[in-house]
């Protein structure tokens, strides 16, 4: 019966029904990927201790395992699911951060957790999309040092010639000091001698909230 | 060693940095690898990881391709596009974005998303939430009932989990589907155990939330938190 229903489960998610399918549907299909037995058994005992795919997802897999009489693989398997969304926001090549909401957004998310002052850059290409994002430099929890030469070298490596910079506050809001709006300028006039163009600095602060000093300051920060 | 004795040795490492440490030490096509195991078993996923990154650029557009494209890639046959489709599915209601990332700064912020959280669900459950001090979700852990009673917690552990994630405060949901929402023993003895074996470390814990369908109590709202002082 699982096989039937397993196959069936599966064409329909492959042409594009994952919407119309119950809780109960899902959580199978997912155990189909790393279970071999007693697939639909294991699936209900699952939904009746923790009640749905993201509550389990959000168990210790080991735990979960034990509990719920499913293998450490199919353990991982769910448990890996609250942490794709994490790494894509982190890890996305080819993102497109031609917005101030996109450019905050991103950066928000590059720096959960982060409890340290990081100058991260972001190199773009001419679409404004994401080629790479890297750490040039990390400070104590309230002040950062840079290089405009790591700056420079980061973004020549990447065939970029528009960055974004930006850094987290990790003890305050994400409002822009005195030192941050001259550390903009002086990184601005810098890369002018290497026409790379700084398209934005975006700061986050403790609580997760973010500002473009472009859209705050204005355009006339980055000429 | 067989092929295939190299490659279940790699997974079971891989698998174990995994436990281990999270994502942290992975980059993009070792996760990729990972979720590639389970819908392609007996294959080395290391160099369809590299053709499906080179091909849609990141590991979200590889999980948002419709499955035409992903099978248009060599290795990846229906049954494992159809995986990819899945896992690109059910992310967009586990992740930590959306409305997860909202601030649960405010009593009305912080009682909205445990009931949203908790909506739907029939099974008795209890959730840690980390924070940052912004009162912004960084890391969440359920557990049961049935933990608690068979001393299954490892209050150590999720304190360790908690310093991993950079949380400052925490709170903890409870579902009481079929009980009343209003706390029972059980409740205020893990609240209690919970607040003493973290907050030493310097972890908060801002509120205990008990939802049962739409209505919710708060512990800090109704001086419940008079055990211990209040943060």
């Amino acid at each position: 019966m699982s096989t039937e229903l397993v196959e069936t489960l599966r064409k329909r998610l492959e042409s594009g029904d994952f919407d119309s399918l119950s809780e109960r549907e899902r959580m199978i299909l997912l155990l189909s990927y790393s279970e071999h037995s007693s697939i639909e058994e294991k699936a209900d005992r699952l939904l009746e201790t923790y009640g749905n795919i993201k509550s389990a997802s959000d168990a210790d897999p080991e735990f979960l395992a034990k509990n719920c009489n499913v293998s450490i693989q199919t353990a991982v398997l769910i448990n890996l699911i609250p942490q794709i969304d994490r790494f894509c926001a982190i890890n996305s090549k080819n993102i497109l951060l031609d917005t101030y909401s996109r450019r905050k957004q991103f950066f928000a998310s590059y720096y959960k957790g982060i409890r340290r002052e990081k100058l991260v850059v972001a190199a773009l290409n001419r679409r404004r999309r994401l080629i790479a994002a890297a750490e040039i430099a990390e400070g104590s929890s309230t002040d950062v040092s840079f290089s405009k030469r790591l700056i420079a070298e980061f973004a020549v490596k990447n065939n970029s010639d528009t960055i974004i910079l930006s850094h987290v506050h990790p003890m305050s809001n994400c409002t822009p000091s005195p030192e941050d709006i001259r550390a903009t300028e002086s990184i601005v006039a810098a890369m002018k001698h290497i026409d790379i163009t700084v398209l934005d600095h975006i700061i986050v602060g403790d609580d997760g909230d973010a500002v473009s000093l472009r859209e705050t300051i204005g355009a006339k920060l980055f000429r | 060693m067989s092929e295939n004795g190299l490659h279940s040795g790699h997974r079971e490492r891989l698998r174990q940095r995994y436990l281990e440490s999270g994502t942290e030490n992975l980059c993009e096509h070792e996760f990729l690898e990972l979720l590639l195991f389970y819908a392609l078993p007996r294959i080395n996923t290391n160099e369809i990881s590299h053709l499906l990154t080179d091909r849609f650029g990141s590991l979200k557009n590889v999980l948002d391709a419709p499955v035409e494209q992903l099978t248009e890639v060599k290795g990846i046959g229906k049954t494992a596009a159809g995986f990819l489709k899945l896992m690109g599915e059910l992310r967009k209601d586990s992740g930590y974005s959306g409305k997860d990332a909202l601030h649960l700064s405010t009593y009305e912020l912080a009682s909205q998303w445990f009931l949203d959280y908790f909506k739907g669900n029939n099974s008795e459950l209890y959730l840690i939430i980390g924070t940052t001090s912004g009162i912004r979700p960084q890391v969440r852990f359920s557990f049961t009932p049935d933990m608690i009673r068979n001393h299954q917690l490892d209050l150590k552990r999720i304190a360790l989990m908690l310093l991993k994630s950079g949380s400052e405060r925490m709170f903890l949901g409870i579902n009481h589907p079929s009980d009343d929402f209003y706390p029972i023993e059980r409740d205020y003895l893990i609240t209690r155990n919970i607040a003493d074996a973290i907050e030493p470390i310097g972890i908060y814990l801002t509120d205990t939330m008990i939802c049962k369908g739409e209505k919710i109590f708060s512990f800090r709202q109704n001086g419940s938190f008079s055990f211990r002082e209040m943060r």
